[in-house]
């Protein structure tokens, strides 16, 4: 195997930050319109909802860090997050990236002839979830998005 | 940066493949080992979930027969049990719900299975249209000495794990399938079976897994050994614990970050990365990874890999459900490069 990314000390006080009593946490394995919400607003996230085509599925637009991101929330089911950077990258950039990622990939895709480069991640919540885990699934990807972006203005990408 | 919608991210998960078994006529003296088995679970009482008022939400990844019918016993079903005097350990429960004779049978603790034999006569064009459509049962038409039978038949897999809520929605789900099934039979137009579409979200009431934080070998190891994995370990003065073993036939690594994250992965030959980004633009869950070769002789390599962040705490079922569905995604990859130079 490669050496893996190390997480840095501001991720780590983010865990602690979120640490939770792990003695006396609900468990559940579908989770709620209600319950994310509830989390993003205990996260002082301002977000802006819509619906998806098919019934259960929610997005979750807001800005952290001058960062937009969006959360996803499949029937409860799977959780996604993800940002998108319109910057000039290629496919060996995002498989550079997902060499040394951990809680992300980049994908990039073709909107209407357009190159994107998405960053994201999934939790599939079938093998249960709490709170405490979704909300660590959300602050965690913040330390995503600013790691890649100082990848991208860096040496990583072109 | 710029941030937009990500469409074409809706993926469906997969089905878990159903174990169609077969079954024996029952004898006057498994009808009276039955009757006797039936008065022992009604002398019991009410399940755990009864006057009580305690849930139990344990996950039973292997049911013993005394569980079953405890549960049986709960939902308030009243039922007759037989032995399969051709097979170990299995059983057959006959009983009613909603009015509709059903067979509940268990496999050696692994599975069950419920079919109900319908006496309509009918086509295999129909039991194919219907088959077409159901999603929670399968239909089929064969003959014996009586006649033309149709039976109606579900299975549920417990190795994956299951609860008394999931095995009391096993039976229910089967009798709403049974009511349909026959207003399909009776009628010329197409019935409504449980649609092949997605469900509607399902609120799984809150369970009291203990939660681990850190994840520490000896969790790992409890579930690999659950999973009957045998692992080679090996751990480093860096805090990196790293288990190899086999399950389904791939080889898989499993590490663990100090307790704080794991990741599993399994190694493939090298694929182009424009395969490997179609690839992750279409899944979930996964990264498909391409690596170049470390060290003289190495060759480049491609790697799936899935990462758990357990700095939230997780329960054993969550480390459980991150290998097994790990597991299906390392199969589909496979066939996925198959296809691919």
């Amino acid at each position: 195997m490669c050496p893996r990314k190390v997480l840095g000390p501001v991720v780590l006080g983010l865990v602690l930050a979120f640490a939770p009593d792990a003695s006396a946490q609900a468990v559940y394995k579908n989770v709620s319109v209600q319950t994310v919400e509830r989390i993003l607003n205990e996260l002082g996230i301002q977000y802006k909802k819509s619906n998806g085509n098919k019934e259960g599925i929610h997005f979750y637009d807001y800005t952290r860090n001058g960062f937009k991101i969006r959360l996803h929330n499949y029937n409860g089911q799977d959780l996604w997050i993800d940002a998108l950077w319109s910057d000039p990258l290629t496919i060996e950039d995002c498989n550079r990236w997902n060499v040394r990622a951990k809680f992300s990939r980049a994908v990039l895709l073709n909107n209407n002839g357009k190159n994107v480069v998405s960053l994201e991640n999934q939790f599939d919540c079938l093998g249960g979830v709490t709170d405490a885990i979704v909300r660590q699934f959300i602050v965690r990807f913040d330390g995503e998005v600013r790691d890649f972006a100082e990848f991208i203005r860096s040496s990583g990408a072109r | 940066m710029a941030a937009g919608l990500s469409g074409g991210h809706e993926r469906t998960h997969s089905e878990t493949a159903s174990n169609p078994r077969r079954k024996v006529t029952m004898t006057v003296r498994n009808m009276l080992c039955g009757a006797a088995v039936l008065a022992i679970v009604l002398a019991a009482g009410p399940g755990r979930a009864g006057a009580q008022g305690f849930v139990d939400d344990r996950v039973y990844r292997y049911l013993t027969a005394e569980q079953l019918e405890d549960m049986l016993a709960s939902y308030g079903v009243g039922l007759r049990k037989s032995e399969n005097f051709t097979q170990r350990n299995v059983y057959d429960y006959d009983f009613k719900r909603d009015g509709i004779a059903m067979r509940l049978t268990y496999y050696d603790g692994k599975d069950l299975a419920l079919e109900s034999v319908f006496a309509r006569n009918t086509t295999l064009d129909r039991i194919n249209e219907w088959n077409a459509m159901a999603k929670f049962s399968r239909a089929s038409l064969g003959r014996d000495a009586a006649g033309s039978r149709v039976v109606l038949r579900h299975n549920l897999d417990v190795i994956g794990g299951v609860t008394r809520g999931t095995v009391r929605q096993f039976i229910n789900q089967f009798a709403a399938e049974c009511k349909n099934f026959d207003r399909f039979l009776s009628s010329t137009t197409v019935a409504s079976p449980e649609p092949k579409t997605t469900p509607p979200p399902v609120t799984t009431p809150p369970s009291d897994q203990k939660i681990h934080l850190p994840i520490t070998d000896n969790t790992l190891e409890r579930v690999l050994s659950n999973l009957n994995v045998q692992f080679r370990k090996q751990a480093a003065p860096s805090g990196i614990t790293v288990y190899d073993f086999d399950l389904e036939g791939f080889k898989l690594r499993l590490s663990n970050y100090g307790g704080k994250d794991l990741m599993i992965d399994a190694i493939f030959r090298k694929v182009n990365v424009t395969a490997l980004n179609k690839y992750n633009v279409d899944r979930k869950f996964i990264r498909a990874v391409a690596y170049k070769a470390t060290g003289a002789g190495g060759t480049d390599y491609t790697a799936l890999e899935s990462n758990l962040d357990c700095a939230a705490g997780v329960t054993d079922e969550m480390i459980r459900h991150f290998i097994t569905a790990f597991v299906q995604d390392v199969r589909h990859f496979s066939n996925y490069l198959s296809t691919q130079q």
